[in-house]
Parts: structure tokens; C-alpha cells; sequence
């Protein structure tokens, strides 16, 4: 095992006590990127070669200098007595959707590719003052928008280092493909429907969407100003936990950041969950699944590999002391996919707008001599397919004649799918809840290809995870086994508003009562082939 | 509303405007592949139309409600000048003695 596999709180640990080196934990992660991830993505990759189906291309920007010269500046403060902080020495990636100063920031958008932010997201700010070193800005779907990373116009896309042929999931695909090869110990990425929780399944990797408003979204790039969520990707529940303590809290420079303290998310990690009440809801247990031919929404139960998993982790959390509550009505989850089809397009046509080729990010080479036309050439020729296809359902459903129908009635909708929410989770109530227990995905990863182009069947991947940003509740992705094919299967724990702390409580619960399966011992094929 | 009209409410024409507003301009293959897929996904959003809603349904625009306890207070409203403005300009495709510079702006009477 070599450093980059070590827990980032291990790695820590070490290096704060100085038996290793922040310069031999960076220059490990270094080695791995440089044995496993093939060329970065780019603009315009020529044909794709032999060598690029064997590599995890999970980057679009390496920042070595940067992160040599922060791991000289924690080594040195090791070495004068200092503390350099929680994360001294781990090295971590950034989604590459959040600015960081000094660095490209594209939103994996051809659009934004000459893009040089002049400030840094206040996520990325702890996490440096925090002791991390940032390694680069991993890939994503376009705008984060899509469930594969087949969206970015920065290519080859981000594979699955499980089985290289499959997809990581999206939109923080590079973030979990990086984490799960070894490449970084965390990774900061964001959730909108599921972007964080899907790709982590995915990658058989820990994902936390915390409650809107626990992170502060300053410097991320914005997609869905309602739904946008920053946080972590980790390869176990404490890095998450020790991630959460770092990025979570008040900032001056989002006003929709919450004013509540932060607790010490790893506190808990050792506590029991006896007593603890964790439903299961058979609405989570089947996909609403829209058929395009013939206009009929059917249901259909999930994969039974994935059901019997979530079944089994029951079982662990019951045997752990908790109580198992089943039949739990989550009546409205499957509307999640058809508010979100309106909601998140209307937020994101809006805040696709600023796009214009005039104040910075791609301006069409065509000599323009009328401002309107330099406008729609700039975009046309900046904005790739899915972005196009978002501002133009947003200015559909949210037009004057059509919004009382679409919009206005989506977000009553959103109002019922976030009573689901407070009823199961109300003290007072009936179910009086502290966790839900589901699957995070209805399937494992899906081959390259397969889903792409049918923008109806990529959406609904997020099925499972998109009611959680609807209600703004946080969801926890753990990686809970694996399927006959060989790829990882992950569970999900949604709770109350701001109840971090009891999730990842329970995820840490659920490590320690499978520590002892043989399919905690499994590695990816690119990591141990290095 | 016409059986056509349900199954692909957005037509040619009123795909050409939802064009117009946004400011884009596409191929004929790729405004086609378009508009299919935005009729494809107004029959996933159609299915909003069979949920029964109460009058008194309230819209949600954000799950969490933010109450007064954690609502962070308002910053004071203060002129602090751009540390960067160099920075900032530097971004533009194009500028001039600190103005970003665009073709001609037409002109246009209010209605």
C-alpha cells in the first residue's frame, strides 16, 4: 500500500507527527496520478488512443507547483512547532466548478476554458488554510449538468476505476474516479440532484450532500442556485466528517449560508446508534420510470442486487442496535425527476445568461458587428449541448403564459416532496425517524455510451438522490458492496435538516459492522496495477 | 389543446422563439435534436399535471426555511472598492483604457 491509499485522517495524523513528510504524502499522490490518469481532458483531444481506454483521466488541471509549494510551507511549519491544521499534508482535488485564483476554472465548458479565476471559492480557502494540498481541478458533465461525465467538452471524459469501460457517474465523476484510484484523499464537488451521492456509488466512494446552506457556494460556478450544494467525496465516513468540519459554516460572502454553529462531525463517530430509528420506504425501492414511446409513466422495481444490498445493510445497522422502521410512505419521490425538469432549467437558463462573450470566457473569432449577433454566436458556439438544452426548457416553462402551469405548480409540487420529508422526520411524529435508509442508485454504473444522447433516461439515474435537494435535507452515500459484475454498489442515509452529524454517525456504524467483509479489501484494478 | 399539440407542445415556431431568447444560434440537425428532446422531457413533466394540489399548496423555492435563528445577518451596505480591477478586465476578449469594448450596440424604441 503506498501513502495515497491511506485514509486522508491517517495521513494526517502522520504528518502532524511528523513520521512522514507533507512532500512524501504530496509527491505519492503525484506517482499515482502520474501511473494511472492518462492524459487530462482538453478541448480538443484528436482521436482517442489505445492508452486512453486504460487510464482514469479524472483531471483537466494539474497544479503540482502550487501544491510543492504548500507542502514546503506545512513542513516547514511542522518543523517550527506549528500546527498547520486538520488536513496538514493530505492532498485533495477540487471539482472543477469552484474557482480557485490563479487557476483555469471551466465548469468542463468550452465556454469558459480560457477562464482564469481572480478569486478562490471559500470551500477551497479552508480546505488550503486547513492544511490540504490542491492537487487540480477534476473534471465533470458540462455545468455539472449530467449523470456520466460524458457531457464535458473537455475530453477524454473521466472513467470508472473499477471497470474502465463504465462511467463514474456525474457530475463529480472526476472527483469520485480520483478518490476511488488513489489519486487525492478528498474531493470537494457538488450535489445539485444527486451529483455528489450518484458518482460516489458509483466509485464505491463516501459522498456527503449536506443541508443547502451548510456550505457556502462563494466561487462555485452556479447551476441551480436553489438546489447547489458543495461537499465532500472521501474514501471512508471519518474523511468525510474531518472534510465537513473544515468546509462547513457562516461566510460573509453568501448570504444563503446558514448562521448555525458547526459541530465536530467526527465527535459522534464513535458513539452507538442503539435506539436510533432508520426507515425503510418502499418508495425508494422502485423507479418511476418514464417510457418515451409511449408516454406512459411505468414502474419498475430496482436492480434486486441493489435492493438486497440496502436490505443487508438493515441488517448490519439493526445488528449495531438500531431500530429498523419499514413501510415508510415517501409518497412523492417519484416526482422528483419532473420538478426538477422544470425547476433546475428555469435557475439555470438564468444563470447561463451571464454567458455573453463580452466580460470574460469564449468570444467567437467570427469578426461580429452587431452586439446581438456576437451574443448568440459567442453561445452557440461556447455552450455544448446540454447547457443549450437547459436554457431553452428554462425559458419555456418559466415564460409568462406557460409558468403558472410548469414552474409555479413545480414548486408547490417541491412543497409536497418536502413534507415527505418533515413528516417521517418530525419528533412528533408517527415515524419519528432519524434516518431513512435507501439505495443511492436503482443500477450500478452504466457502460460508456449507453445512456448518453437520451437526455430523459440520464436524468433519471438522479431518481433516488434528486428529492434530498428538493427538500434541501442532507444525504450520505456509503459504499456498501458490490454486484455480481464487479462494481460497487453504494446505500444512502437521508436525514433531517442539518443532522450531518447523526448521518455520518450512523455511516461510521455501518464501517464498523462490515469492517470484516472480504469486500472491504477490494481495490480498483488501476490501483493495484500501479 | 389538439392531440399534436400534447404530444409535441413545443413546434418549429415556438422553438425558433425559445432560440431567439436565449440568445443561441444552432445548426438545423442540432435544433432539431433539441427540440426533441425538450418535447421527450415535457412528457416527464407533464406528469405534474396529474397531482392534485390544494389551493392552499404554498410553492417552495428552497427546501430549508430559513428562519430567523439561521439566517445569517445582511453585510452593511458598503462601497469597498475592487482590489483587482486589472484582474478582472484582464478576462474581457476585449478592452480599451479600461472599458471592455463590443461591437455596435443597435438601436432600439422602447415600446
Amino acid at each position: 500500500m503506498e501513502l495515497c491509499d491511506l485514509p486522508a485522517h491517517t495521513l494526517a495524523k502522520l504528518i502532524r507527527s511528523r513520521e512522514i513528510s507533507a512532500a512524501d504524502s504530496l509527491e505519492s499522490a503525484l506517482a499515482r496520478i502520474s501511473a494511472v490518469d492518462g492524459r487530462p481532458g482538453t478541448l480538443d483531444p484528436g482521436d482517442m488512443n489505445p492508452e486512453d481506454a486504460e487510464k482514469v483521466h479524472a483531471f483537466i488541471s494539474l497544479t503540482p507547483d502550487r501544491a510543492r509549494a504548500q507542502a514546503q510551507e506545512i513542513d516547514r511549519r511542522l518543523a517550527e512547532g506549528e500546527d498547520p491544521g486538520p488536513l496538514a499534508g493530505v492532498p485533495f482535488t477540487v471539482k472543477d466548478i469552484f474557482c480557485v485564483k490563479d487557476t483555469p476554472s471551466t465548469a468542463g465548458s468550452r465556454i469558459l476554458a480560457n477562464f482564469v479565476a481572480p478569486y478562490t471559492a471559500t470551500p477551497v480557502t479552508r480546505l488550503e488554510a486547513a492544511g490540504g494540498l490542491m492537487l487540480g481541478k477534476v473534471n465533470l458533465d458540462e455545468f455539472t449538468y449530467g449523470s456520466s461525465n460524458e457531457s464535458s467538452a473537455f475530453q477524454p471524459n473521466p472513467r470508472n476505476p473499477w471497470d474502465l469501460k463504465r462511467v463514474p457517474g456525474g457530475s463529480s465523476g472526476g472527483s469520485a474516479a480520483a478518490v476511488a484510484a488513489g489519486e487525492g484523499a478528498l474531493s470537494l464537488g457538488t450535489d445539485t440532484a444527486g451529483s455528489i451521492r450518484q458518482p460516489a456509488a458509483f466509485c464505491g466512494v463516501v459522498g456527503m450532500k449536506p443541508t443547502y446552506g451548510r456550505v457556502s457556494r462563494y466561487g462555485l460556478i452556479a447551476f441551480g442556485s436553489s438546489l447547489d450544494c458543495p461537499g465532500p467525496v472521501a474514501g471512508n465516513v471519518t474523511d468525510a466528517a474531518l472534510m465537513m468540519n473544515v468546509i462547513a459554516g457562516l461566510d460573509p460572502h453568501d448570504g444563503t449560508a446558514a448562521n448555525l454553529p458547526v459541530p465536530d462531525y467526527t465527535e459522534n463517530l464513535k458513539q452507538s446508534i442503539r435506539g436510533l430509528r432508520i426507515g425503510l420506504s418502499p418508495d425508494y425501492f422502485r423507479i418511476a420510470y418514464f417510457d418515451s414511446l409511449t408516454g406512459e409513466l411505468d414502474q419498475q422495481p430496482i436492480s434486486p442486487e441493489v435492493e438486497s444490498t440496502v436490505m443487508s445493510a438493515a441488517g448490519y445497522l439493526a445488528q449495531m442496535g438500531a431500530d429498523i422502521v419499514e413501510d415508510v410512505p415517501m409518497p412523492h419521490t417519484k416526482y422528483g425527476i419532473p420538478v426538477y425538469f422544470v425547476i433546475s432549467r428555469v435557475e439555470a437558463a438564468s444563470n447561463l445568461h451571464r454567458y455573453d462573450g463580452v466580460k470574460y470566457g469564449y468570444r467567437t473569432p467570427d469578426g461580429v458587428d452587431y452586439l446581438p449577433e456576437l451574443y448568440r454566436k459567442s453561445r452557440a458556439e461556447g455552450f455544448g449541448t446540454q447547457p443549450k438544452l437547459r436554457i431553452l426548457m428554462g425559458m419555456y416553462v418559466s415564460a409568462a403564459q406557460y409558468s403558472e402551469q410548469y414552474y409555479n405548480r413545480a414548486l408547490r409540487v417541491r412543497t409536497l416532496i418536502r413534507n415527505d420529508f418533515e413528516q417521517v422526520f418530525d419528533p412528533n411524529g408517527s415515524q419519528h425517524l432519524d434516518a431513512l435508509l435507501t439505495p443511492t442508485t436503482p443500477t450500478t454504473a452504466f457502460p460508456l455510451g449507453d445512456v448518453y444522447g437520451d437526455s430523459v433516461l440520464m436524468q433519471y439515474a438522479d431518481q433516488l438522490t434528486v428529492p434530498a435537494n428538493h427538500a434541501g435535507v442532507p444525504g450520505l452515500s456509503l459504499p456498501a458492496g458490490f454486484a455480481e459484475d464487479g462494481l460497487p454498489i453504494g446505500v444512502q442515509l437521508l436525514g433531517s435538516d442539518f443532522s450531518e452529524a447523526r448521518l455520518l454517525q450512523i455511516g461510521r456504524a455501518y464501517e464498523l459492522a462490515t469492517e470484516g467483509e472480504e469486500w472491504r479489501q477490494r481495490r480498483p484494478a488501476v490501483q493495484t496495477s500501479d | 389543446m389538439s392531440e399534436e399539440k400534447t404530444e409535441h407542445p413545443i413546434t418549429p415556431d415556438l422553438f425558433n422563439h425559445l432560440v431567439e431568447l436565449a440568445a443561441l444560434d444552432l445548426s438545423q440537425e442540432e435544433a432539431e435534436y433539441l427540440r426533441q428532446e425538450l418535447n421527450n422531457q415535457m412528457k416527464a413533466i407533464d406528469e405534474l399535471e396529474a397531482i392534485s394540489l390544494g389551493e392552499e399548496t404554498p410553492i417552495t423555492s428552497h427546501g430549508v426555511p430559513y428562519t430567523a435563528e439561521i439566517t445569517p445577518e445582511a453585510r452593511s451596505d458598503k462601497w469597498i472598492a475592487c482590489p483587482n480591477p486589472e484582474e478582472i478586465l484582464a478576462q474581457a476578449p476585449e478592452t480599451k483604457d479600461g472599458y471592455v469594448i463590443v461591437p455596435d450596440i443597435p438601436h432600439t424604441d422602447l415600446e
